[in-house]
């Protein structure tokens, strides 16, 4: 999964930031995780303990807040959630990028992103 | 000499917020900048092939390679671990290959597409398939900066791939549905298999080919520009 490649970037920012400011350590990192990046949440927790070990992010805490998605119609201006296609069969639901209003594509406004908020150290 | 030295140490829990707002996913996109102009500047045509384990990437390619050989000076990057194999096939084709290793990875990504790129002489290429590990849903969130992107499924996996994994066929210019030649057999409605990529990605152009008979192959190269 490419949240051990995602994880492993935001330790290097971080250790970078730390290292700017002459912290101690790191307490606390705050990302925002949009719903249409597909970033398993779980999957960063394990990737971020594992790969925090014998850095300067060792034994602090991780908060991942979800951001859902939000999709804007050109066509005739929707703004908001997309729809999602469920499939029973499958156990899936899956977003759709097409107008819940009148069916043409739509554009991803929000969503997509896996920011990092904010990094709390101890100086 | 002072009677009393006033020393001031910061509190030993001092604590700083920084507030960053920097998108982890953003550094890739800048590398994939970086690598698009870089092949612009060689008039290299790139294309990144992506698709699941045993949907028929390499036999696509070598396929391609075939048809193309005489026309173009073609080079191939594998980005899957297992398939040093593919590498042989492929270069018997005709194409130059270079294996990137991923490690442990799902994906390619833009950095590594950019140290493979330091490793050939893009003078002597004019187009680059870029084998992408076999995965449906990391190399989606990597671009890696080529001209075009394919996915390349198969109708041996069934209807769902494309509701299952909606975003690779979004960030997808073109859709293979390859093993065609397989569909009846397998009692998959290769129509219904389009519709279904065609709802969650409405702009992507579909192609139909068997790999094995060598059916839709010209299309393919035909919708990537290259015919
Ligand atoms: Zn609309």
């Amino acid at each position: 999964m490419h949240e051990f490649s995602v994880v492993l970037n935001l330790i290097e920012k971080v250790v970078e930031e730390a290292k700017k400011r002459d912290a101690k350590r790191v307490i606390e990192v705050e990302l925002d995780v949009g719903q249409l990046s597909f970033l398993n949440p779980e999957q960063m927790r394990f990737a971020y303990n594992v790969l925090s070990k014998d850095t300067i992010l060792e034994n602090s805490n991780l908060i991942i807040n979800t951001v859902d998605a939000r999709v804007r119609c050109g066509v005739c201006g929707f703004d908001g959630k997309p729809d999602y296609a469920d499939d029973a069969s499958y156990h899936i639901s899956a977003p759709l990028f097409l107008c819940p209003i009148c069916g043409n594509p739509v554009e991803v406004i929000e969503g997509k992103g896996c920011i990092i908020k904010r990094v709390r150290l101890e100086l | 000499m002072p009677d009393e030295i006033e020393v001031i140490v910061p509190d030993k829990e001092e604590v700083l917020d920084i507030e960053l707002e920097e998108d982890l996913l953003e550094a890739n996109r800048k590398i994939a900048e970086e690598n698009k102009q870089l092949l612009e500047k060689y008039r290299i045509r790139a294309i990144d092939v992506m698709g699941s384990v045993g949907s028929g990437k390499t036999t696509l390619i070598e396929r391609l390679i075939g048809l193309l050989k005489d026309r173009y000076r073609i080079a191939v990057f594998g980005g899957d671990v297992t398939t040093t194999i593919d590498a042989e096939r492929l270069r018997k084709a005709g194409a130059k290959t270079l294996q990137i290793n991923t490690g442990k990875e799902c994906h390619l990504d833009a950095n590594l597409v950019r140290k493979a790129l330091g490793k050939i002489d893009l003078n002597d290429i004019d187009v680059l398939f870029i084998e992408n590990v076999g995965n449906l849903i990391c190399p989606a969130e990597f671009p890696l900066g080529t001209d075009s992107r394919v996915v390349v499924i198969s109708v041996t996996e069934g209807p769902y791939t494309p509701l299952k994994h909606p975003y690779i066929f979004m960030e997808a210019d073109v859709a293979v549905i390859n093993k065609i030649d397989l569909a009846e057999a397998m009692d998959v409605d290769v129509n219904e298999l389009e519709a279904k990529i065609k709802k969650v990605s409405p702009d992507v152009v579909v192609v139909r080919t068997s790999c094995k008979t060598g059916e839709g192959i010209e299309k393919v190269a035909k919708v990537l520009g290259l015919l």
